[in-house]
Order: structure tokens, then sequence, then C-alpha cells
């Protein structure tokens, strides 16, 4: 069965727009270091990420429930880009710190 | 050397059919590494069989029978697995033999001191070698143990041989007593039990290796019949499509099992007890392709091609309503699928281009976190889509599905279940259309009768057997009458889903 065989509303703008921003943050997540050993605490709201920047490939269309299910976890996933984001940051500053003191 | 003990019948009664039967089998490549293997297979047909393109160079090698010019060509063969082979020929002369001990391959001189017609002199030199070997290899491993901190064994494989020669001299014999004795061989065999195991090992001796802790007894020979493993060649006969029907007819009369299944032969007198003949009934498919192939008329039934590196391939089938356990596991027959011996075969097709739908499937039992390691965001993304399609909150577009089929197939060459398709008229003369009332009840009687039996996992092939016979369409209300009668949730089961 494929999508022209049932009638569904395109992605809203408004919603493609969320979609591109969950891709973003997914882009940062995926980058860190610590995505490998923290991604099983945080599955579920992974993968509805993924799912997202399916949808923003156009890859997928949504229902109804995961236009609601993604809209509600964009928060929780900028949290989360912005959590692996700073220790990211974190480490690179250390490292930065540490070589200034070599240096000195 | 084994024989094929239906061919053997009619060489016995008919000589000159049984020549002409083998003529007629060494024609098809399929039949040919199992007449090479039969011991009574004369030299003539070993060299019709050498002409192939690709022939069993090392089961004619070994043969009695293998033409003298072809042992003399490959004395000196390039290809240290031809000498090999030919060392382990029983009619060599002393002097193949000499040259053989010569040998630069450890392999060709470990195969000859296994022969029991070996001069003192060939023994003397070949013990020599050992030792030098067994030296050389110790003290290499001494080191190599020295420095991983593991125990040092001393390495005795060139022995055995010697060891469980008869003729072996006795001060030989008395130099490998003091070997070490629990020094293992390839085969798990120790050289204190391949020694026990010589026959003209003196009770002293024996009494020696009972106090260094060799068991008294004999060992069991482990050695396969090949033959067995490859297919009697006259099974092979019933294999092969069209073969000519006066020798089936000779080897149904010789009694072969077979024959049982033939739609072109009369039920007759058959010496079948199901559980002794099963692994033949497996092996050469016959029964499968008697019972397989019209399921499909049921239109529901689907069949599976399983591709494991871990599990081993196994081809199997599923109607709904139907619950049929599988335990693939590699190495074992499984009674619920077809997985041994398993091979290209022309009655079925697996279908390796997988759908999308199909693919959904594969990813189904799967977690982010199985695919994590493969640090490629895209096997995660179509494991997401995978799951979200799957449990139906999405629906794949065009651009989707092909790009879930070309993850899936990236990803998952191994592990995979195709579709296979059954072509019923490649799997002919076997049909369970085409055969007999009289035949139809005489098989599911004997099935029956396995599954009765209660042996091991026999009976659950027999129970699988009696399945396909419930849900086949053609299956009369008389056989139907016979099965009911079977203490088996699984076959009442098939019978219930064909008479609703």
């Amino acid at each position: 069965m494929s999508a022209d065989s049932k009638t569904f509303n395109p992605p809203t703008a408004e919603f493609q727009a969320i979609c591109a921003r969950v891709d973003g943050y997914l882009t940062s997540i995926t980058a860190s270091e610590e995505f490998i050993d923290l991604s099983s605490d945080n599955e579920e709201l992974l993968q509805l990420a993924f799912v997202a920047r399916g949808i923003f490939r156009e890859l997928i269309v949504p229902s109804k429930e995961l236009v609601d299910a993604i809209t509600g976890a964009e928060g929780e996933l900028k949290n989360l880009a912005e959590e692996f984001g700073e220790s990211e940051s974190e480490e690179d500053s250390d490292e930065d710190f540490e070589e200034e003191d070599e240096e000195d | 050397m084994p024989t094929d003990p239906y061919l053997d019948r009619i060489e016995e009664q008919n000589p000159e059919l049984y020549l002409d039967l083998l003529s007629s089998l060494i024609k098809h490549k399929i039949a040919n590494k199992s007449i090479a293997r039969h011991g009574r297979t004369p030299s003539e047909a070993l060299s019709t069989i050498l002409k192939d393109s690709d022939p069993p160079i090392y089961e004619i090698l070994q043969h009695p029978n293998c033409p003298r010019e072809v042992l003399e060509a490959n004395l000196r063969s390039p290809d240290s697995f031809n000498r090999m082979s030919t060392a382990s020929n029983p009619n060599l002369d002393q002097s193949q033999i000499e040259s053989l001990a010569k040998d630069d391959d450890a392999s060709v001189k470990i195969h000859l001191s296994r022969r029991p017609d070996l001069s003192e002199g060939v023994i003397r030199e070949l013990f020599e070698w050992a030792k030098k070997e067994s030296r050389e290899e110790t003290e290499q491993w001494s080191s190599i143990a020295e420095e991983t901190g593991e125990e040092a064994t001393q390495k005795t494989s060139w022995f055995y041989g010697i060891a469980k020669n008869p003729d072996t001299p006795r001060d030989i014999i008395e130099a490998l007593l003091k070997f070490d004795l629990k020094a293992e061989d390839y085969d798990g065999s120790t050289l204190g039990q391949t020694l026990m195991s010589n026959p003209a090992l003196r009770e002293e001796d024996k009494a020696l290796l009972s106090i260094n802790g060799v068991p008294p007894k004999k060992l069991e020979s482990q050695e396969v019949n090949m033959l067995e493993h490859e297919g009697l060649p006259s099974s092979k006969a019933f294999e092969i499509p069209d073969f000519p029907i006066q020798f089936i007819q000779a080897l149904a009369k010789a009694g072969h099992p077979f024959a049982l299944f033939h739609p072109d032969l009369p039920l007759g007198e058959f010496p079948t007890s199901f559980n002794d003949y099963l692994d033949y009934f497996i092996k050469s498919e016959i029964i499968y392709r008697t019972l397989w192939p019209e399921l499909i008329e049921r239109g529901n039934t689907k069949f599976f091609y399983l591709r494991s590196s871990h599990e081993g391939d196994a081809l199997y089938f599923h109607v709904p309503g139907l619950k049929l356990e599988h335990n693939f596991m590699r190495g074992e027959m499984t009674y619920n699928s077809m997985s041994y011996p398993f091979i290209d075969r022309d009655w079925v097709e697996v279908i390796e281009e997988q759908d999308a739908d199909d693919v959904v499937a594969l990813f189904e039992y799967r977690t982010i976190d199985e695919f994590i390691d493969y640090e490629a965001e895209e096997i995660l993304l179509a494991l997401s889509i995978s799951h979200t399609v799957s449990s139906n909150e999405a629906e794949l577009t065009e651009t989707g599905r092909e790009f879930l089929k070309s993850e899936g197939s990236t990803y998952f060459d191994d592990d995979v279940e195709y579709h296979a398709r059954i072509l019923p008229e490649k799997a002919l003369p076997y049909s369970w259309k085409r055969l007999s009332e009289e035949k139809r009840i005489a098989i599911t009687k004997m099935v029956i009768e396995g599954f009765n039996e209660k042996i091991d996992t026999k009976y659950q092939f027999a129970e699988h057997f009696l399945v396909c016979i419930a849900l086949l369409p053609s299956t009369s209300d008389a056989i139907h009458s016979l099965l009911e009668e079977v203490d088996s949730r699984t076959v009442r089961e098939a019978l219930n889903i064909s008479n609703p």
C-alpha cells in the first residue's frame, strides 16, 4: 500500500518547520560523543526525532497522532540537544584549558 | 570401502543391467561423487567420470578400482590433496608407497602412515620424520607458550598413523609410549588411545597405558560413512528427472525405499520403516518433493527461505492458523523446515528481491541499541520510520519505500527471511496428487507408525509430514480418518484447518 492509495493531509508548513528544527537537534545529538552511551536512556525520544527526520526528508507521511507526538516532544528534544551540546563543549573547554596549561 | 546395497543386489542378479544402470547414472553430474564412493564401481566407469570437466578426483584416487595410470600420474601431482588421496588408495605397490614416503607435504606422509601395508623400512622412515617434526613443533610451541603464559604441550599429531599400525616394530612402539600419551590428535583422540587401538599392542603395554589414565576400551570409530553422507548412487537415480524407468523399476525390485514415493511404480512390497529411512528421505528431499509443492494449491500457504550465517539456511512454510515450531540451529536438522543439506534446487526459487513491507518486518524486533554501533544514521532512520510504519502511525511515501529497501538490503544480507516460490512441475515425478490412493494410504500409515514409536526427534519429523498430509487438498477422507487417530495437537490443528 503506498501513500498515494490513501488520502493524507499533507503536513502543514508549521509542522514542517518543527521537523526541520528537530532534524537540527538530532544532528547535534548524534554528533556528540555521548550519543552512543546515552541513546538507550532516550530511545523513545530519539526514535521520534528520527521519525521527524523521515518526515522532513519526505520519506513518510505522518498520522495526526505522530504530528502531535513530535510537536509535543520538540521542547524535550531541544533540551536533549543542549545537554549533549553542553557536555561536548565542557569537554572541549577542559581540553583547551589543559592545552593552555601545557603551553604555560 | 562401503558399497551401495541396492546396486550390489542388482549386480548380483544381473551384472549387465548393473553396468547399464551405472552408465546411465554417470551421465548425470549429481551422481558422480556418490558413484566414485561406491566401493564396487568398476575402473572403466571411474575413467568415464574422470573425463568430466570437474570430476570428484579425491574420491576416484582413493577408490580401489582407480585406474593404475591415474594413480601413477598423481604420485607427483602439484596438488597435495591429490597426493594425499593417492596415499590412501589401497592398491599402491611398494615403489609407489616409497615414493610417497619421500613427499615434502606432512599431510601426505600422515595419510601414508595409516596404511596397513607399509614395509618396516617405510615405517622407520616415517617415524624418523615424525620425530623430527614433533621435536621442531614442540620447541616452537614451547617458546610461544612461554611468552603467552600457556602450558606447553608436546605435539604428536604425526605419530597417530604409526601408533595405530599393527606392523609398527616393537622398538618404535616402546619409543611412542615415552611420548606425551595425553596429547590430542585433530580428532580429539589422544596418542595413548590411538596406541590402545593397535591390535598388536602387548598386554603389559595396555596395562601401562591404563595406569597412565588411558581408557582401556578401544575407541569407537568416528569415521563417517562417506557414501551415506553423499547419498547412495541408487538414491540419486530417484532424484534425477526422467531417469529411465527400467532402472527405477530394477531398484524398486532391489528394495529401494524411495520406490514407495514414485508414482509410476506399483506399491509392491516395501521394507519400509519410517524411522530407519528417515535420514534418506530427508537428505534426498524425496519426501519434501512429494508433500510440499501441492500445499501452494491451498492459496494461503507461504514459503520462506531463511539465510543466516549463524543459524544456517532453512526453507519452511507458513499456513495461517497453524503454529509450527521453529528452532533453527546450524548443523541441526529441524523438523518443520528443510535445512539439510541446503543447496540450489530446481523446484525451489528464492525471491531475493525484498519489498518495503518485508524490510519493515526485518526491522520489527530490533532496537536502536542494536544498531547504534553501525554508526550510520541511515540505519537508525530506517529503523525508526519502519517501526512507525509497522505500528500504523505513518505511511511510507514512494521515496520512503525506496529508501527503506536500499537500507534494508545494505544491512540485512544475513539473517534475512526471503519469500520462496515452489515449482511443482520441477519436483516431478514426485507428487502427492499423482500417487495412487493405495500408496498414499501406505505412506500415511508408515509415517503414523514412525510417529507412534516416539524416537528422539524423529517423531517430530513424522508429525511434520502428517501435518503436510492433513493440509494437502487432495488428501482423501479415508486418510483424514487415519490422521484423526493421531495423538498430536498440531496434526489436529491441521485437520481443523482443512475441514473447518
